[in-house]
């Protein structure tokens, strides 16, 4: 079997395994649609401050709902001793963990998107004009938090206190894809050309290569017994 | 020996410092003066001067009025703290001067008060907490390594006087 | 693991050469340095402040090397030099963290400025603490090895890339600089002076936290060994 139908085959696994019960899915769509609400009621009704805040807003509630999702990937594995079976299958470390990695993203992107829409109708954004720069911005952006997330949740469920450590350990690594997915969303939502947006879609890119290549380096010791 | 060394720097520290604060009850000032047109402005005018804590305060912590400045080719000076005295305990301060008659203020200029020396309090803060941290450190790291070293020595007695019985 | 290191007498003259400069250290600090125009006698926090953060970076750099010897050899005094070197760096980065708003406050009338550099020691110092976190919270000590390892190396790699992207947001919001007079030749050797104190008390402090670890293994081992 080649990597790509081994990671394939897993990814397969795990996306059926939750489309079935859909818990994760829901509870990040909740919990988004909760923090955003929130958010709103933080700032004085009608106030100007909103408009600067939105970027942030946005990608806060992203952050903390891609922290709830990627806390279950390991989960299951480590509890129910399926990883002991994953690893006994003849694929290598790298497989399970680039199929961790998609399950996160695609679950991640899927909340994101169904988000876009009520951010849209919340705060008045016109989403439509820019929406292809922006699903970029979020694509990359997503796939910066999945690639350490994923590399992270992998220890954590072995931590006593997996839920708290993992955005323990996830915040501060993942400041430069914050800083940048932030900046770059209010570089569409302001109207500047695509240069100010590829300057900082840039680094958000080169963090993604960066620690893919470390993530898939380091995996193996992860789950070694 | 290790925690002397702690000690010892932290008091040579102390022993180097100077505590002295005074507060400013007077400051001469000398500024400029300019009409409408630029020009150096000649003449006498009252001038209403107020010290604020930041750049943007609303609120003056001290203001004086000094009437018939007299004002030479757009010199003047005053001692401020004449009329109303200072008592600056803050560190940085910023001096606005407005001539009567007109509706602007002049910029307001940073000026240090007695700040100087209460820097060396802070001086003195920083170098504290920076040896006293080192110093505890060292500290308590030697105090476990006694520790753990005496529990070494007495499980190693018990072993050794368990195989002999 | 032999407790009586061969360093011991080596590590004692260090010792002594440290105290030696750190007096030496404090001449060239207060007495030496001339006092700088604009800031006053408060400028000579500098003067411990940098080496602070000097010694952070190079403590958080041990991490790094060490966590890849570790996952590469896996053997245990890595893992204990990483560890140690982890502690010290979260103790000078907390005192970076410290004298970083004392001297702030006086000089720009505010507690704390969201300073590239401030900012970048902040985020530094969050990935220490969770580097410590994450060995306190792992039962196995072999795992705790491995994951810290792992997070160091990750962590490490981090840091310039946050500083980039901290830089690059300030860029947009321009906000009071530091006025970064030069620095006249006197205060170059206290401060090159300040830097040599400090490293060879990183070194010092790091031993002495491996022999501690050290001990701490043996005591744990030996007991085990007396239970069975």
């Amino acid at each position: 079997m080649t990597l790509y139908r081994k990671v394939a085959a897993i990814l397969w696994k795990d996306l059926l395994s939750e489309f079935r019960t859909k818990e994760m899915i829901f509870s990040m769509l909740v919990f988004s649609l909760m923090v955003t609400v929130i958010f709103n009621f933080s700032f004085p009704p009608g106030s100007e401050f909103i408009d600067d805040a939105l970027p942030g807003i946005l990608w806060m509630t992203f952050v903390f709902a891609s922290l709830l999702g990627m806390n279950r990937t390991f989960v299951y594995e480590v509890d129910k001793g399926c990883l002991q079976g994953l690893m006994l299958a003849p694929m290598s470390r790298s497989a399970i963990y680039i199929s961790k990695l998609l399950v996160n993203f695609v679950f991640i992107m899927l909340v994101e998107l169904t988000m876009l829409p009520f951010f849209s109708i919340f705060f008045h954004l016109d989403l439509l004009g820019i929406i292809w720069p922006l699903l970029l911005v979020v694509a990359c952006s997503t796939l910066g938090f999945a690639i350490i997330g994923t590399l992270f949740a992998a220890i954590t469920v072995n931590t006593r206190t997996r839920e708290v450590m993992l955005p323990i350990l996830h915040f501060p690594v993942a400041i430069p894809i914050i800083i940048g997915a932030v900046q770059a969303t209010a570089a569409l939502l302001q109207g500047q050309g695509w240069d100010a947006v590829w300057g900082w879609l840039r680094m958000i890119i080169a963090f993604d290569i960066i620690f893919l290549v470390v993530s898939l380096l380091t995996f193996e010791y992860i789950i070694e017994e | 020996m290790k925690s002397t060394l702690g000690l010892v720097f932290v008091l040579l520290g102390m022993f180097s410092l100077d505590l002295q604060a005074q507060t400013a009850r007077l400051v001469h000032y000398q500024g400029t003066l300019l009409d409408s047109d630029g020009a150096p402005f000649t003449g006498t005018t009252d001038l209403h001067f107020a010290i604020y804590t930041r750049p943007m305060a609303q609120q003056p912590i001290w203001s004086e009025t000094h009437r018939n400045v007299p004002v030479n080719e757009g010199r003047y000076e005053v001692l401020l703290g004449s009329e109303n005295p200072l008592s600056l305990s803050f560190y940085e301060y910023y001096l606005e001067v407005k001539a009567a008659g007109t509706d602007q203020p002049a910029q307001r200029v940073p000026i240090a008060g007695s700040g100087f020396n209460y820097r060396m309090q802070f001086l003195f803060a920083a170098y504290t907490i920076v040896w006293l941290a080192i110093f505890l450190y060292l500290v308590t790291i030697t105090r476990r390594q006694k520790k753990i070293i005496s529990e070494l020595e007495l499980l190693a007695q018990s072993s050794s006087s368990q195989v002999t019985t | 693991m032999q407790l009586q290191s061969r360093f011991e007498r080596p590590v004692r003259a260090v010792g002594y050469l440290l105290l030696a400069a750190m007096v030496v250290n404090l001449y060239l600090i207060f007495f030496f340095a001339p006092e700088e125009r604009s800031m006053g006698q408060i400028q000579k926090i500098f003067y411990f402040h940098v080496p602070c953060a000097w010694v952070s970076f190079l403590a958080f750099f041990v991490v790094f090397v060490y966590s890849i010897a570790y996952l590469w050899k896996k053997e245990r005094r890595y893992d204990l030099i990483a560890h140690s070197a982890g502690e010290i760096g979260v103790v000078f980065a907390t005192l970076v963290l410290i004298t970083g708003p004392i001297w702030a406050r006086p000089v720009w009338n505010t507690w704390w400025e969201w300073s590239p550099r401030l900012t970048l020691f902040l985020v530094l110092w969050f990935i220490f603490v969770a580097y410590l976190m994450l060995r306190g919270f792992v039962e196995d000590k072999e795992k705790a090895a491995r994951f810290s390892a792992v997070f160091g190396i990750v962590g490490f790699l981090d840091v310039p890339i946050v500083y980039l992207s901290i830089r690059l947001w300030r860029d947009i919001h321009p906000s009071p600089v530091v006025r970064e007079g030069g620095l006249a030749p006197d205060m170059w050797v206290a401060f090159g002076f300040s830097l040599f104190t400090f490293t060879l008390l990183f070194i010092y402090l790091l031993y002495l936290r491996v022999q501690l670890q050290k001990s701490e293994v043996a005591l744990s081992d030996l007991k085990r060994q007396l239970v069975y």
